[in-house]
């Protein structure tokens, strides 16, 4: 497609230094852009966050930071898997109990559950204007992001070999390692589905199978990319960033498609589930510059607020062209299982 | 007066946040019995039987009332029972939301009999009060039900590693049972919510420890146990165990990065 560019050489990792999230941070002033730690009041009273795992020791010392700063804070965490504890909060609803203030979930979707049952209070305008378009839900506020990505080996393929149409690899001759069994994959596919349709994922299915290689983990494919295993994978960006850091001269950099499924960016959120003040004031801590910078060089998540340095080795978030996709839409997994069993994928 | 205020009642509560759901789903009705604690237990027991002695007085008003005899004294002894009940004391302080919806049922009950309904329509009221106070009844289960984790009980990473291997026995033990699915969810769960929070440190430190360790949970533990060979799945139990020791040695020795 003409439109398309893919992000190729000049996205090598470390060759980019951090870089800043541009969209919005110029148009909108200082006013949008992340605030200190230092700015907001102390938070006091009882607080209940129902914190859906998946980044768990991260968020444990988010949690433990939180409350160390906020001694007067009675903070009340109930840990569980995010879709898990979004059916206790629907169940608690409909027999007629509220006990969580908040849900942090590392899964848009299971918030998406929630907040199509109603149970959502609105974001203050004040905390959705800072953090990034087009991620300014009203009824959750995106925290962190990962997005897909092209992992590829430089010695076996350049850059300008690689397609910048996720739809194109299906007739490319590339060695491909990828991981059907994966949740992050399979959540690709639907987005895929949603976007291209069902006859087109399924010929993009059949199409990538006969030269691909299957991994247990997307880790595992981008250590095939670095190996040489194979030429390119499917991952989220996050395992090479962190791959790099311990080994900065391995051989696998990333790439990214434009505008289709293959560059998804996906997020992490929290939900308002009561008026307790503490609870807006408990988002807010999670916004800040520390927050978001504490999650963008621990764990390589994308900050979702204006104005705070991606990971290293990303290139700005105005360079990548992610797809328009309701997220809370990629919780549609069936379908998407079907099709990839009915092209022997899974 | 309005209809509600003629029952007797210790706190008038704002009918606004009343929600749409109507019915309980049987589900929810045994929803938390088990999590509860021994007092929650036994109070739900008073209530489950207070709930039980108001449905059959409602019951007797509509099987009286199929025979055309008068039901005053039934909806007299209707009033006295959810006044006196400890549920309704419960309700109060525990299922908020639901609580004005059997104030509601009551109200439409009592309209009912007032404008000599049809019995089709009495019996329709009465099911609303009785499905009412079920649904009551399971909001105060799930109220009682696992209580939020409370104060600073967060896992370091030494403790997750111990929490990953227990999980590993735990899931031996059932493959040795037969329950080979339990077993393979205690090992996806052990996966995905305890060994994906560790896993980006330990990328940085050593990663083909967890290259093995992905493939091990995902494909090569599950595909053994699924064979049945009892010696190559014990035995990679135990590998995987060793190299969650090495995990654990590797984490000890990082700096940690304060957040603010």
């Amino acid at each position: 497609m003409d439109r398309r560019t893919l992000l190729k050489s000049a996205l090598a990792l470390g060759l980019l230094g951090p870089t800043r999230l541009l969209a919005g941070d110029a148009a909108t002033g200082d006013a949008a852009t992340a605030r200190s730690v230092e700015e907001l009041p102390a938070l006091q009273g009882k607080l209940t966050v129902y914190l859906g795992r998946g980044e768990g020791g991260l968020y444990d010392t988010l949690v433990t930071a939180i409350r160390k700063r906020n001694p007067k804070l009675d903070l009340q965490v109930r840990r569980g898997p995010s879709a898990s504890l979004a059916n206790t909060l629907v169940a608690e609803h409909q027999a007629g109990v509220q006990r969580a203030d908040l849900f942090w979930s590392i899964d848009s979707s299971s918030l998406g559950l929630v907040a199509d049952q109603g149970m959502t209070h609105p974001l203050p305008e004040t905390i959705r204007a800072r953090i990034r378009d087009p991620f300014q839900y009203r009824h959750w506020a995106a925290v962190s992001g990962r997005i897909r990505s092209v992992p590829y080996n430089p010695r076996r393929v350049s850059a300008d070999q690689l397609p910048d149409d996720i739809m194109a690899f299906a007739d490319s001759d590339l060695k491909i390692g990828w991981a059907p069994a994966y949740g992050a994959f399979q959540s690709f596919v639907t987005a895929m589905r949603l976007l291209e349709g069902e006859q087109r994922t399924r010929q993009w299915l059949l199409g990538v199978k006969p030269h691909a290689t299957s991994y247990a983990g997307e880790f595992g494919v981008v250590m095939a990319v670095e190996r040489g295993e194979v030429d390119v994978g499917f991952a989220n960006h996050y395992y090479t960033l962190r791959l790099k850091q311990g080994m900065p001269d391995a051989s696998v950099q990333l790439a990214f498609t434009d505008d289709d499924a293959g560059c998804l960016v996906n997020a992490s959120g929290v939900a308002l589930l009561s008026d307790n003040p503490a609870a807006v004031g408990f988002v807010r801590y999670l916004l800040t510059r520390e927050v978001q910078e504490y999650l963008a060089t621990q764990a390589f998540e994308l900050p979702m607020v204006r104005g705070v340095a991606m990971p290293a080795g990303l290139p700005p978030m105005n360079r990548i062209d992610p797809p328009e996709v309701e997220l809370t839409r990629l919780a549609d997994l069936r379908p998407t299982l079907a099709l990839m069993r009915e092209t022997g994928v899974l | 007066m309005s209809r509600v205020d003629r029952f007797p009642r210790k706190t008038l509560f704002a009918a606004k946040t009343l929600f749409a759901a109507k019915t309980l789903p049987a589900a929810m009705l045994t929803l938390g019995l088990a999590a509860g604690t021994a007092q929650a237990s036994g109070d739900l027991d008073t209530y489950a039987a207070e709930v039980e002695a108001m449905t059959a007085t409602l019951d007797t008003l509509v099987t009286e009332h199929a025979d055309q005899e008068g039901v005053d004294d039934d909806i007299a002894r209707l009033k006295q029972q959810w006044s006196d009940a400890e549920y309704h004391e419960a309700l109060e302080e525990h299922a908020q939301v639901v609580y004005p919806l059997i104030w509601q049922a009551y109200g439409g009950l009592e309209r009912a009999l007032e404008q000599d309904a049809s019995h089709r329509e009495v019996v329709a009221a009465a099911d609303q009060v009785r499905s009412a106070l079920w649904q009551g009844l399971g909001g105060l289960r799930v109220a009682y039900a696992e209580p939020a984790e409370s104060g600073a009980a967060v896992q370091g990473d030494a403790a997750t590693v111990t929490a990953i291997q227990a999980a590993l026995d735990k899931a031996l033990g059932e493959y040795y049972e037969g329950e080979l699915e339990e077993a393979n969810e205690l090992i996806h769960a052990a996966y995905m919510e305890h060994f994906e929070g560790l896993e980006g440190k330990l990328i940085a430190l050593d990663p083909e420890l967890v290259e093995g360790l992905e493939e091990d949970f995902n494909a090569t533990l599950p595909k053994r146990m699924e064979q049945g060979n009892d010696g190559q799945v014990s035995k990679l139990v135990g590998t995987m165990k060793a190299r969650l020791d090495k995990a654990r040695d590797l984490l000890a020795g990082q700096e940690k990065q304060e957040v603010f």
